[in-house]
């Protein structure tokens, strides 16, 4: 039980890293990304490719393994508690998101919604299915598996998932609070400013496609880190994981759940949706089936946008006020 | 009895309030005007008489009927035909087919009633299975007039008619004006141009910030000094 | 896109911009004519992609948003008549020329229509309520997403995700010249599609119900001021998209010559649908056919050297490359 929800809080923290990196596209900047797996799957490559070992000699793969950066670091001293390769990967995930968000944005970012989503989708499939047939680069649909575990030698195996929950909260935690920061500074108001009116955004002077563009590229390197902390924690990773339904919808879900451009709707979404999604194989038979968490996630989404369109956390501190205000009413007739 | 009856009527966008309690009448056969300055609330208040913006307070009274609870396509039928200012064809139908639209509600047969909109418009006639989106500016106007006819309504709504055209357009598109007023319908308008509106007009009201500010005859308007240097310019 | 409004304003880079668009077209031409096999693949291909991509485009223009659940309509409209075929219809193969038998005719217009239930169902449970709170266009399109995964899920609960197969028989293949080899069910999609383009062109051009879709989605206001009931007009453009989509799921199932039916068939062609849909001009049903013709035969052409799993990304590619000097697409002509 404890391994279940060890894993189950490791993969609610990534898939909130992935949320948030989403809401500073949509919820805070209104940008249409549907391609949400195409970052997700260049984060998770990257970071791979730089680090995996080479296949031992009975796997006769060839693709590139041009890595094993854990191995060839390992004349380099730790640097305090942090695994200087692993920090590297994740530089890298940012780094190759970055570069192409930013190409992708420049070309798209001026596109109605709907264009961008269409170009956004487009996107992400063509990054699957680089990676599926390109077998030199990603070893097709096998994927990649000798990936290597952070602070390894350090750590016993039988303990990573422990450690490895630290590591992923640290992360979020230091996203959280970057991005907490920056929807506060000026920077936040004009992204909401152009959320809310373009056109007087624009007539204000703002620069409105360099600030969509800035938006644009921060929250797909969000993705793209979020990409690396998963390849990370299975070890392991092929297309299969970056279909548009398990990279982008199960995404999209989480943030609409939680309710776009709320600063704790990431981790609100994240939990809710993942709970039905990994909770419901506990239920009895019929209702265990991966296709029953389809549909049910699915209608979940449509029933939010219609009768709670600002998603579940406002509903979450409304009732938290209530129960202050009857804790402080009770506390009142006690003094009485 | 007035053919047009409003009082009282809020109206707006949203949260935005833009016209505050107007009172305005069309007697049946008239041709009135309303002028004023930029966002004085003009076309606003032919929305909401026309029901494409929900009055929030105030009563409107149509041909002895009160309206204002109807949506726009029940006020429509009732004889009460509107053409926008801008965006006021079909741009991809054929002329015919913007005239079968704009006859959408008649149950009877179109071919006679189209008949008679191209002898009214005679420029319109020669390019009948032409599409909307390639007139000009002066026969886009006439087939939006067009389209509004189809169902020989009683009161005609005109926002800014001649906005946009030349000089000798906008002489033609008055005399469409008064030409279609003499077959008995009368005829609300919004025009920039007011002394040229108010001289062919029965009466005009003066709009500004959301308020009628004056009511008169039209040559009576058009030759207040006041309203002269205040909604018309220096002329 | 952006650079064009930019760099194609003066007059010789006019210029060139429609040498370069004369030579594109030029050379897709001679590439298409050289392995004329495959583009004549193309054309079956685009014609299934046409029945989805002018429902999507029917649907943009009286709502303005791309439907993001109308592949997964077609999927299931593809297992609806899976379902009548097996479960209820007799057993038949081998009519004709082709693979399917007779039940076929019968479980497509039913499978039409329970699509064509399906998509006016969603306007009303769904849309509708959003329109009527004015939600932002994204959030309606989000709805879709969600209304696709539902669908998905839907149909895999009730079938599982094995891949099935409609009952059919095999069949031998008419040979032309040049090359050129037919499947018999081929000729079968495109003429079923070639017939529903033609009763759609006649309701669009002839019947008023027709016109007064295309009114309002020229201009959905003025059709308002004429009384049109713009809601009617949506719930029957809803209504003749779901059918096509659903016509497009059984076509794509005898497309394929094993006759195969996948939960992800309808979602997967999601990308080359828009490409479709926005290559012709979003918005226009006329379009929206050629687009699909355009994008059919490129995905099909280029399997002479890409690997057939890049066909979609080879239909985005094509949407890139028409947009970069055609951003309204090649119909799309208004402002």
């Amino acid at each position: 039980m404890l391994e279940f929800l060890t894993a189950f809080a490791i993969l609610i923290g990534i898939y909130s890293v992935f949320t948030l990196g989403l809401n500073v596209h949509w919820g805070y900047t209104g940008l249409f990304n549907i391609g949400v797996a195409g970052f997700f799957a260049l984060g998770a490559y990257a970071a791979s490719l730089l680090t995996i070992r080479p296949p031992s000699s009975d796997q006769v793969d060839d693709y590139l393994y041009a890595g094993d950066l854990a191995n060839r670091l390992e004349g380099l001293p730790v640097i305090g508690a942090l695994d200087v390769w692993f920090v590297a990967a994740l530089m890298a995930a940012s780094l190759v998101t970055a570069a192409v968000a930013l190409v992708v944005g420049t070309i798209t970012i001026r596109l109605r919604g709907d264009y961008l989503a269409i170009a956004t989708l487009g996107i992400a499939e063509s990054v699957r299915l680089v990676f599926l047939n390109e077998r030199w680069l990603g070893n097709g649909s096998k994927g990649l598996y000798t990936i290597p575990r952070v602070f390894d030698g350090i750590v016993p195996a039988q303990d990573y998932d422990r450690v490895y929950l630290v590591v992923v909260l640290v992360v979020f935690a230091a996203l959280f609070l970057g991005i907490r920061a920056l929807v506060h500074s000026p920077w936040g108001r004009v992204l909401r400013a152009i959320r809310e009116d373009e056109v007087t955004a624009e007539a204000s002077g703002k620069h409105v496609f360099r600030f969509k563009l800035q938006a644009f590229v921060l929250g797909a390197v969000i993705m793209g880190i979020g990409g690396a902390l998963y390849a990370f924690n299975l070890r392991a990773i092929s297309p299969s994981a970056f279909t548009p339904l398990l990279g982008t919808f199960i995404i999209w879900a989480m943030l609409v759940v939680g309710g776009s451009g709320r600063l704790y709707a990431p981790i609100v979404g994240a939990f809710i949706v993942w709970g039905i999604w990994s909770g419901s194989q506990f239920l009895p038979d019929p209702l265990s089936s991966p296709n029953v968490r389809y549909f049910s996630v699915g209608v979940l989404v449509v029933l939010v946008l219609v009768y709670a369109p600002d998603g579940v956390t406002p509903l979450l501190s409304r009732v938290r006020e209530r129960w202050t205000a009857r804790r402080r009413l009770r506390r009142a007739v006690a003094e009485e | 009895m007035p053919l047009l009856d409003a009082a009282g009527i809020r109206a707006g966008y949203g949260d935005t309030e833009i016209i505050h309690g107007v009172d305005m009448r069309v007697d049946a056969g008239e041709v009135v005007t309303i002028i004023g300055p930029n966002g004085s609330g003009k076309s606003t208040m032919m929305k909401a008489i026309v029901g494409i913006v929900q009055a929030s307070s105030g009563e409107i009274w149509f041909d002895g009927r009160r309206i204002d609870g109807l949506g726009a396509d029940r006020r429509i039928p009732l004889g009460l035909c509107y053409v926008p200012q801008t965006d006021n064809v079909f741009p991809t139908l054929t002329i015919t087919e913007n005239l079968e639209m704009g006859g959408f509600l008649r149950s009877d047969r179109l071919d006679g009633r189209i008949r008679e909109m191209f002898e009214l418009f005679p420029d319109l006639a020669g390019k009948r299975n032409a599409k909307a989106g390639s007139l000009s500016g002066g026969q886009r106007q006439m087939m939006a007039v067009a389209r509004a006819l189809m169902l020989e309504p009683k009161l005609l709504l005109l926002d800014e008619p001649t906005a946009g055209l030349s000089p000798l357009l906008m002489e033609t598109v008055f005399g469409m004006v008064r030409d279609i007023n003499a077959t008995g319908v009368a005829i609300l308008m919004v025009e920039h141009n007011a002394k040229k509106a108010l001289a062919i007009s029965h009466r005009g009201y003066v709009l500004a910030v959301g308020e009628v500010r004056m009511e008169n005859t039209g040559p009576e308007l058009a030759n207040d000094p006041q309203v002269g240097r205040l909604y018309l310019g220096s002329e | 896109m952006f650079f064009t409004a930019r760099t194609m304003s003066s007059p010789a880079a006019a210029r060139v911009s429609r040498v370069v668009q004369s030579t594109l077209a030029i050379v897709f031409v001679v590439v298409a004519l050289s392995h004329i096999g495959l583009a004549v693949n193309g054309i079956f291909l685009g014609s299934i992609l046409a029945m989805g991509a002018v429902g999507i485009t029917l649907v943009f223009g009286v709502m303005r948003f791309a439907n993001i659940a109308h592949g997964d309509m077609m999927t299931l409209g593809a297992y609806v008549a899976f379902f009548l075929l097996v479960s209820v219809l007799p057993e038949h193969t081998g009519l004709g020329p082709f693979t399917f038998g007779f039940p076929l005719l019968i479980a497509m217009p039913v499978s039409m229509a329970a699509v064509a239930a399906l998509a006016v169902g969603m306007d009303v449970f769904v849309f509708r309520r959003l329109r009527l709170r004015r939600a932002n266009i994204v959030t309606i399109e989000i709805a879709s997403l969600g209304i696709a995964i539902a669908v998905r899920g839907f149909v895999q609960m009730v079938w599982g995700t094995p891949v099935r197969y409609f009952p059919n028989e095999g069949r031998a293949h008419f040979s032309l010249p040049a090359d050129i080899s037919i499947a018999p069910n081929h000729l079968f999609v495109s003429g079923a599609a070639l017939a529903l383009a033609i009763a759609l062109h006649l309701l669009l051009t002839r019947t008023k119900q027709g016109k007064a879709m295309r009114a309002t989605s020229d201009n959905p206001d003025l059709a308002r001021a004429s009384g049109i009931n713009t809601e009617r007009v949506l719930l029957w453009t809803w209504g003749i998209a779901g059918a096509l989509a659903g016509a497009a799921g059984v076509l794509l199932v005898i497309f394929n010559a094993t006759a195969q039916l996948k939960p992800t068939m309808g979602f997967q062609l999601l990308v080359p649908l828009f490409a479709a849909v926005v290559v012709g001009g979003i918005g226009n049903p006329y379009g929206a056919f050629i687009g699909a013709m355009l994008i059919g035969i490129s995905m099909e052409v280029s399997t002479a050297w890409a690997l057939p799993t890049y066909k979609p990304a080879i239909a985005f590619t094509v949407m890139v490359i028409v947009l970069l000097f055609r951003p309204r697409g090649i119909l799309g002509s208004k402002g």
